[in-house]
C-alpha cells in the first residue's frame, strides 16, 4: 500500500532533526552504560525493552547508587508518566486505528514522536502511518546510538575524566528551563527540589524522582482554577 | 529481570492512555497537575545528585559546572547544549586541578 509508505516516509523525515539529537544522547547512555559495568547486551535489552530516554538514564545513575530493584522500576514509572498526558491527547487523532493496530503504536510514543506527530495533525498531515515512521525515526538512532556508545567507551580510559557524568544532569536542566515559562513554574521546581532533596536523605536516593514528581503534581492540582 | 519489569511499567504509560484517549475526561485540574510533573521529576533529578556529589577534590566540582550548565540552558533552551556545556566545564575544572 502505496500510501502508507509514504505517510510512514513522511513521519520519518520529519523527525530527522531530533533523530540527530537522539543519537546524541543514545551514544551517552551506551557510555555510561559500560561505565556502569553493564554488559552489551544489558545495554542493548534495556534500551528495546524500555526505550525511554530520561528514564534509562536514571535506572543507570540508581543502579550505581545500590538501588533496589523496586526502586528503580517505580523511579522508571514516575519518570515516563507524563507519556499518559501524550497518550491522552494523541489517542483521540488515532481513534480510528483498531486496539492491536494501537498496541502496536503505543510502543513508539516518545517525547519527540509525539511533538512531531501533534503538530502534524494540527497542520493536517498526520496519521497512524505518520506516527509510526516518528516512531521509527527515534527507536533507530536510539539502539544505534546505545550500541555506538557502549563501544565508544572503550576507547576512552576515564569517562569521568571527561566530565560525562555530569552528562544527564546537564541534559535535564536543558529539559527543564524549556519547560520552565512562569514564575509559578520557577516556584514549582524550587518546591519540587526541596522535597525531592528531603526524600533523599531520610527515605533514600531511589524515591526522589516520585517525591519531586508528586510535589509538581499537588502544586499544578491547587494552583489550579477550580 | 529489572528490564522486563521496567518495560512493562514504561508500556503501562503508553498504551493505556493512548487507547484512553478522548474516551475519559480528566478533570482540568488534575490535567494541569499531570503537565506540571515534567518539572517536579527533571528538578529531582538534577538537585539531589548535585549536592551530594563528592569527589577526589576538596570542593563539589558539580556546583560550578551545574551553575556554568544552568546559565547555558536558560540562554539556549536545548538538552544538548547545556549537557555540553556542563560536561565541558566539568572536565575543564577536572584538567585544572588534576585529578
Amino acid at each position: 500500500m502505496p500510501a502508507i509508505k509514504s505517510t510512514v516516509l513522511a513521519g520519518l523525515k520529519d523527525t530527522v532533526p531530533f533523530s540527530l539529537g537522539v543519537f546524541a544522547y543514545g551514544t551517552v547512555y551506551g557510555i555510561l552504560s559500560r561505565a556502569g559495568h553493564l554488559t552489551l547486551a544489558q545495554t542493548l535489552s534495556m534500551s528495546v525493552l524500555v526505550f525511554a530516554g530520561a528514564s534509562q538514564f536514571v535506572a543507570l545513575a540508581l543502579f550505581k547508587q545500590g538501588a533496589t530493584g523496586l526502586a528503580v522500576v517505580l523511579a522508571t514509572f514516575f519518570v515516563n508518566l507524563r507519556q499518559v498526558l501524550y497518550g491522552l491527547s494523541l489517542g483521540p487523532h488515532l481513534k480510528g486505528s483498531g486496539r492491536g493496530k494501537l498496541a502496536l503504536l503505543a510502543y513508539g510514543l516518545t517525547d519527540e514522536s509525539y511533538g512531531v506527530t501533534m503538530v502534524a495533525f494540527a497542520g493536517g498531515r498526520g496519521s497512524p502511518g505518520y506516527f509510526l515512521g516518528a516512531g521509527l525515526g527515534v527507536f533507530g538512532p536510539w539502539l544505534a546510538a546505545s550500541l555506538t556508545g557502549f563501544f565508544l567507551a572503550a576507547f576512552l580510559r576515564d569517562p569521568l575524566r571527561w566530565g560525562l557524568d555530569f552528562a544527564f544532569i546537564g541534559a535535564f536542566m536543558g529539559l527543564l528551563v524549556s519547560q520552565i515559562n512562569s514564575r509559578l513554574l520557577v516556584g514549582v521546581a524550587v518546591a519540587s527540589s526541596l522535597v525531592a532533596v528531603g526524600a533523599w536523605f531520610f527515605l533514600g536516593s531511589g524515591w526522589s524522582v516520585a517525591a519531586g514528581a508528586l510535589t509538581a503534581c499537588l502544586l499544578g492540582v491547587v494552583s489550579g482554577e477550580a | 529481570m529489572v528490564f522486563v519489569a521496567m518495560g512493562a511499567v514504561t508500556y503501562l504509560t503508553r498504551f493505556p492512555g493512548l487507547w484512553l484517549g478522548g474516551r475519559v475526561q480528566f478533570s482540568p485540574r488534575l490535567k494541569r497537575g499531570l503537565s506540571f510533573m515534567p518539572i517536579g521529576i527533571f528538578a529531582a533529578m538534577i538537585v539531589p545528585p548535585v549536592l551530594v556529589h563528592t569527589g577526589v577534590h576538596r570542593f563539589n566540582l558539580f556546583l560550578p559546572a551545574a551553575a556554568v550548565a544552568l546559565g547555558v540552558a536558560w540562554i539556549t533552551k536545548k538538552p544538548l547544549w547545556s549537557m555540553l556545556a556542563g560536561v565541558a566545564a566539568l572536565a575543564g575544572l577536572r584538567a585544572l586541578l588534576g585529578g
